[in-house]
């Protein structure tokens, strides 16, 4: 396990009129390694169940363990290099750029891990790749590139930390499709390539289902579920009924599926749909 | 003249450049486009491919450095009529919160009755009415910044329909909303253009939204691309992939399954249609005859 | 925190003092102050005090938040009551202990008298804002200075600006929450360092947010034009402010009070 909470609670505003619980005994555990998907309407808990992964958020009770220390029992020094340990991506992170090129940006986190030029160099290079970034804009103004160009240099960013864990807060929101699948795509090969961890935050089901190996879903500050993709997508109807929204295509053979046909409910993607229909069909074995 | 009645938007070759003098590209190229008075279009292209500039140039935000626009048939050059195109062409933007005026909703929605000096009677009946149509009405005295995203962009539109305009532009209403704001405003969307008869000109990325309109536009590289009704718009899967966009899973798997010369119908949108497609070719009453292919 | 701070702040209810007139409220804010300014002895604070419960007691704003709303300022009261109790003049309070000689009656009253002054001061002047939108403050201050405009003065502009400011203070505090957080999770350090380390460490939340402050503008501009503003010329109003039995009442008891304070003077 890379990361673990152990009865995790945090609450908002202790002590006014606008208290809330964001998280209610949240324990959970990811394995090393994993892509984790984690899904839940907003105000789910699943904003605030990340960051408590690196110390921006403190829990009210409870424990959160990274890499089997356990956070709140260290130094503040400590606590810091967790940060390095697990890269957060914040939604919309393009809005946090800030330095004179895209190469001194993407070298910030780098530079506050102390590494030398030459590391933080090969850092650079290394994040720039792995987005799919053209060499070319690193000495341009950050501020000058296109809204899904600033996007890849924040992640890169903080893939540039090499972190152990990565965790990306809807990190398509407001991308067209291209740029949505683009900035998938990099992850999932990201995750491949040096067998990390990922946790991806989505409202996108259909995103989920594509990318992830196990879901935890969050409904009114607690886990609901925590399993892997088919099991959870097998529960449609309870996650219908906490709000979310499962793809279209898993939807229809839920209903095939119900009405008889021999066709499996556990179809996510449209590949998988085409060939469970010509599986069926080449079988002769429908109903 | 008798044609403009029926069009509440008419552009004539409409060309646009954010720097004209420094020969920059053109954002929109050649567009020529009626949108008919009640109907509700919706406009799909990637990022960068000019269906904001074109949104902009429907209300006189922008004016085409080529051609010319007509709204509600007056030409958007005439910079006399500027109030009333904007009070007939309403525009609800992405971010709900940078259209948000007002720190109480009621003060916020009432923002663009003051500007147009409307009196104070018919501003508190019209403020009131504007509420109701977008189901707000409990949050009336609210602040808005403790709002969810979708109840934002519902203050946003009843701002916008206070001035009882006859076209709603929306440009990405949706794209920073999470599932359930989604819903909330395709609804009132669809409520305003049956019940009070608006035009709805929806800019989106969301298919499963363009499927609900009566007409989809397709942009690419400043141009029209595609143009017709859901239907016909989304069968053609190659060119809208061809152009990064995407259509409903359901004909994506029309199109993948005809790859493999199996002959569904190509219009097939919604999950129901779906079922029942699939149904009847699983039951063999749709010709598959080539049944060769390799897994 | 940030979020601690109370004053200025809001709390929408619909009590007698929430409906009065916003340009009643300002004038009688004043004329509270003047009041508090002119009290030289205890049965004036009595008389005032009185005023601000019976204020908090109708507003049904909790008093936890009032309370709230003195804590941030504890640091000036506690610093003002210690230098008046250092100063003081008169009797000591303990003639017999020698090294307590510096401690005197007058201090003491000094401190006291200052510490409910500024208790005073501080919580009545927050009820009017507690109270009232910051819509229909600057709305009220609009029209309270309108005559201006004869000298030029651009009073709608600047009501707008305030208007405009006070509605993207919340965005913007939530903004900078989130840009420190993800500037943290590329471990930024704003706690430790000298003060020109920590200065510089501000840079990562500036930058960002300045740039998107700017690019709020410009996208508030398009949305103003939209809904067909152009400057205050030919404005009607939504909130239409008139005297009504309440103000008039309200300006009654505040006026008694201040008679009140200055015959305690003249005769006690």
């Amino acid at each position: 396990m890379i990361i673990t909470t152990e009865n995790l609670t945090y609450k908002y505003g202790v002590g006014t009129p606008f208290e809330k619980t964001a998280l209610n005994n949240v324990s959970i555990g990811i394995e090393d390694g994993d892509y984790v998907g984690i899904i839940g309407h907003t105000g789910s808990g699943k904003s605030t169940l990340i960051s408590h992964f690196n110390a921006i958020l403190k829990p009210t009770s409870g424990r959160v363990y990274v890499d089997g220390e356990d956070l709140w029992q260290e130094n503040k020094l400590k606590r810091i290099q967790t940060r390095f340990k697990v890269g957060l991506v914040f939604q919309y992170p393009e809005y946090q750029l800030f330095e004179d090129t895209v190469y001194n940006d993407i070298a910030f986190g780098p530079k506050n891990m102390g590494l030398s030029d030459k590391d933080i160099e090969q850092r650079v290079m290394m994040a720039t790749e792995f987005v799919g970034l053209d060499k070319k804009y690193l000495e341009k103004s950050p501020f000058d590139l296109s809204g899904g160009q600033k996007r890849r240099v924040a992640i890169a960013g903080v893939m540039a930390m090499s972190p152990k864990v990565l965790v990306l807060d809807e990190p398509a929101a407001g991308l067209d499709p291209r740029g949505r699948d683009e900035i998938l795509a990099r992850i999932r090969e990201y995750h491949q390539e040096t067998k990390s961890t990922v946790l991806l935050v989505s409202h996108s089901m259909e995103d989920i289902a594509k990318n992830a190996n196990s879901i935890i879903v969050m409904n009114r500050a607690e886990c609901m579920m925590h399993a892997s993709v088919k099991e959870v997508f097998e529960k449609a109807e309870e996650l219908e009924k906490i709000g979310l929204d499962i793809p279209q295509i898993t939807k229809v053979f839920i209903s095939l599926n119900k009405l008889g046909y021999k066709v499996s409910p556990d179809i996510y993607t449209v590949e998988d749909a085409r060939d469970e229909i010509m599986r069926c069909i080449k079988d002769g074995d429908v109903k | 003249m008798s044609n403009i009645k029926t069009e509440i938007i008419k552009t004539e070759n409409i060309s646009f450049s954010y720097n004209p003098e420094e020969n920059s590209a053109l954002v929109l190229d050649g567009i020529d486009l009626e949108i008919e008075q009640n109907s509700f279009v919706a406009i799909l292209g990637h990022n960068g491919s000019g269906k904001s500039t074109l949104a902009k140039n429907f209300n006189g935000i922008l004016l085409p450095t080529g051609g010319k626009v007509y709204a509600c048939g007056i030409d958007t050059a005439q910079s006399d009529k500027i109030l009333e195109i904007r009070r007939n062409m309403g525009m609800v933007f992405q971010n709900p919160d940078n259209q948000i005026i007002a720190t109480v909703v009621d003060e916020d929605i009432a923002f663009a009755l003051e500007n147009l000096g409307v009196p104070h009677d018919e501003m508190v009946q019209r403020v009131d009415e504007a509420l109701e149509i977008v189901g707000m009405t409990e949050y009336k005295h609210h602040a808005p910044h403790r709002l969810s995203g979708g109840q934002k962009q519902r203050v946003a539109i009843a701002g916008i329909i206070a001035m009882r305009p006859k076209c709603l532009i929306m440009d990405e209403p949706t794209a920073m909303l999470d599932p359930k704001g989604r819903k909330e405003v395709m609804a009132t969307i669809k409520r305003l253009k049956s019940e009070q008869g608006v035009t709805v000109v929806l800019i989106t990325h969301y298919m499963d939204e363009a499927v609900q309109a009566d007409r989809v536009i397709v942009m690419d590289d400043g141009k029209i691309l595609v143009d017709g009704t859901p239907e016909y718009v989304f069968q053609n899967v190659g060119l809208l992939h061809s152009v990064a966009l995407d259509v409903p899973q359901a004909a994506e798997l029309m199109y993948k399954l005809r790859e493999y010369d199996i002959k569904v119908p190509i219009s097939v949108l919604n999950e129901k249609d779906c079922v029942e497609v699939l149904s009847k070719l699983l039951e063999g009453k749709i010709d598959n005859n080539h049944r060769e292919f390799n897994l | 925190m940030i979020k601690d701070i109370t004053i200025g702040q809001y709390f929408p209810g619909d009590s007698v003092i929430h409906k009065m007139d916003p340009r009643m409220k300002i004038i009688l804010t004043v004329v509270y102050i003047a009041a508090l300014f002119m009290v030289k002895n205890f049965w004036g604070f009595l008389l005032t005090g009185g005023l601000l419960i019976v204020i908090i007691l109708i507003s049904k704003i909790p008093v936890q938040t009032v309370l709230k709303g003195i804590k941030p300022l504890l640091f000036i009261i506690v610093f003002t009551a210690f230098f008046n109790i250092f100063y003081g003049t008169g009797a000591p309070v303990f003639p017999d202990i020698g090294w307590l000689a510096w401690l005197k009656w007058g201090g003491l009253r000094n401190a006291a008298f200052m510490v409910i002054r500024i208790v005073l001061l501080i919580t009545g002047t927050s009820f009017m804002t507690y109270t009232t939108s910051p819509v229909m403050l600057t709305d009220a201050l609009e029209r309270l200075i309108s005559p201006l405009r004869y000298i030029k003065v651009p009073v709608h502009e600047l009501a707008m600006m305030m208007t405009i400011a006070m509605r993207f203070i919340p965005t913007l505090t939530d903004e900078t929450e989130k840009i420190t957080n993800a500037q943290k999770a590329r471990g930024a350090d704003f706690e430790t360092g000298n003060i020109i380390r920590r200065a510089k460490a501000l840079i990562p939340i500036l930058i960002p947010l300045i740039v998107s402050a700017f690019r709020r503008a410009e996208e508030l501009a398009d949305a103003m034009e939209c809904r067909c503003y152009n400057g205050g010329d030919g404005r009607t109003r939504y909130k239409i402010y008139s005297f009504s039995l309440r103000d008039y009442i309200a300006a009654f008891i505040v006026l008694a009070v201040f008679v009140s304070i200055i015959l305690i003077n003249v005769f006690i």
